[in-house]
């Protein structure tokens, strides 16, 4: 039954291990991903352009005259850019993120290889060690 | 069998210590070179450094199940409990690389194509294969240890191992998304061969040691066999 478990040892510790962190990536993804497309109407929202009001001063903020619009830069394309970027920083994140979860597996996986493989030497050298010492005893007996 | 042998048997599976020391030297020029020397990307970025450990993961996990497949044959041919125990040991070694493989994988590619998997056929067979090598790894592991498990784990091992063949044309004969005969950059060049090297250490130090644990569960069984045959 010890075998059974030493067996069984290492493949549960590295799929828990791989689960975990691969469920932890993916959760922590969606919700920066929520986030951002809240964000993103938010800022377009409270963008002058957009806003709605009553006032006749906000509706002549909102509907600029066509020499301003040459002017002033496209807040449309200002949203868009800055929506990018942000997403580009996520991304960014992400890769970071997945490049330290992959690189830690490597090293979890390699280490608990060796420590599963060391304990169950270490088991069978004193195994070995009580059965040589009891045959050498009995061989003795025998002489 | 008397002390003579058994100080000779353990001493053939001794481990070097030199060996051992490039082991763990390795480690640390790994990570200089994936983190520090290795340059950066412009298109995949961070993710692209995944490469260093997959690649070399994903051909020390071939070169595990062929030599599995090899040692189960020879095995198979002469009945010789070494060559078993060498198979066992390779298959296991393999395995461990592959599930490196089957975990970075699907972090580069959520990274890279934006999903955790695709049934493409490179993955597919290559999860085929893993598949294949878990079940010999838990027939021999779960099955006791006598000839007739041994014999069946060897014949699937050695109806196994073509596969590999399948998960090497995977890409060329059958057009998938994954990457093939990517061009790289000489320091990348130098980074994956450098980093190849040093899991070639940690392979051959992993087969080894899992080699010397095998050979004395062996000797242990064999001498508990004898010793209630004498009485003790």
């Amino acid at each position: 039954m010890s075998r059974f478990f030493s067996v069984l040892n290492l493949t549960i510790l590295v799929f828990f291990l791989s689960t975990s962190t691969v469920v932890c990536a993916q959760e922590s993804a969606p919700k920066q991903a929520n986030e951002a497309a809240k964000e993103a109407p938010k800022n377009e929202a409270s963008s002058p352009v957009t806003e709605k009001t009553s006032s006749a001063k906000a509706i002549s903020v909102a509907k600029p005259s066509p020499k301003a619009e040459q002017v002033l830069p496209d807040p449309k394309a200002a949203a868009t850019k800055s929506f990018d970027s942000e997403k580009e920083t996520r991304l960014e994140s992400l890769r970071y993120k997945h490049l330290w979860i992959a690189y830690s597996m490597v090293w979890i996986v390699i280490f608990v290889f060796i420590r599963q493989t060391w304990q169950r030497s270490q088991a069978v050298s004193g195994r070995l060690e009580e059965v040589k010492s009891r045959l050498i005893a009995l061989e003795e007996k025998e002489k | 069998m008397n002390n003579t042998n058994l100080e000779s048997q353990s001493k053939s599976t001794n481990i070097p210590t030199l060996w051992i020391v490039l082991g763990a030297l390795g480690m640390f020029l790994a990570h200089y070179l994936v983190f520090i020397y290795a340059p950066m990307e412009s298109t995949m970025r961070a993710a692209q450094r995944i490469f260093y450990f997959h690649l070399p993961s994903a051909w020390l996990c071939y070169i595990g199940f062929i030599l599995c497949a090899v040692w189960s044959l020879r095995y198979l041919m002469t009945q010789n409990p070494k060559h078993d125990a060498l198979a066992l040991a390779s298959a296991e070694v393999g395995l461990a690389f592959g599930v490196i493989v089957l975990t970075t994988g699907p972090l580069w590619a959520r990274a890279a194509w934006g999903v955790w998997w695709k049934w493409e056929p490179r993955l597919t067979t290559m999860a085929i294969l893993f598949l294949i090598f878990t079940c010999y790894w838990v027939i021999r592991s779960f099955g006791g240890d006598n000839s007739g498990v041994r014999r069946f784990g060897a014949v699937l091992a050695v109806l196994g191992a073509p596969n590999i063949f399948f998960v090497h044309v995977a890409v060329t004969r059958w057009r998938g998304d994954h990457p093939n005969n990517i061009g790289l950059e000489p320091e990348m060049r130098v980074v994956l061969y450098s980093c190849l090297l040093i899991f070639i250490i940690i392979f051959t130090l992993l087969i080894r040691l899992r080699y010397r644990v095998h050979t004395e569960e062996r000797t242990v069984s064999a001498l508990s066999r004898r010793l209630s045959r004498i009485g003790g």
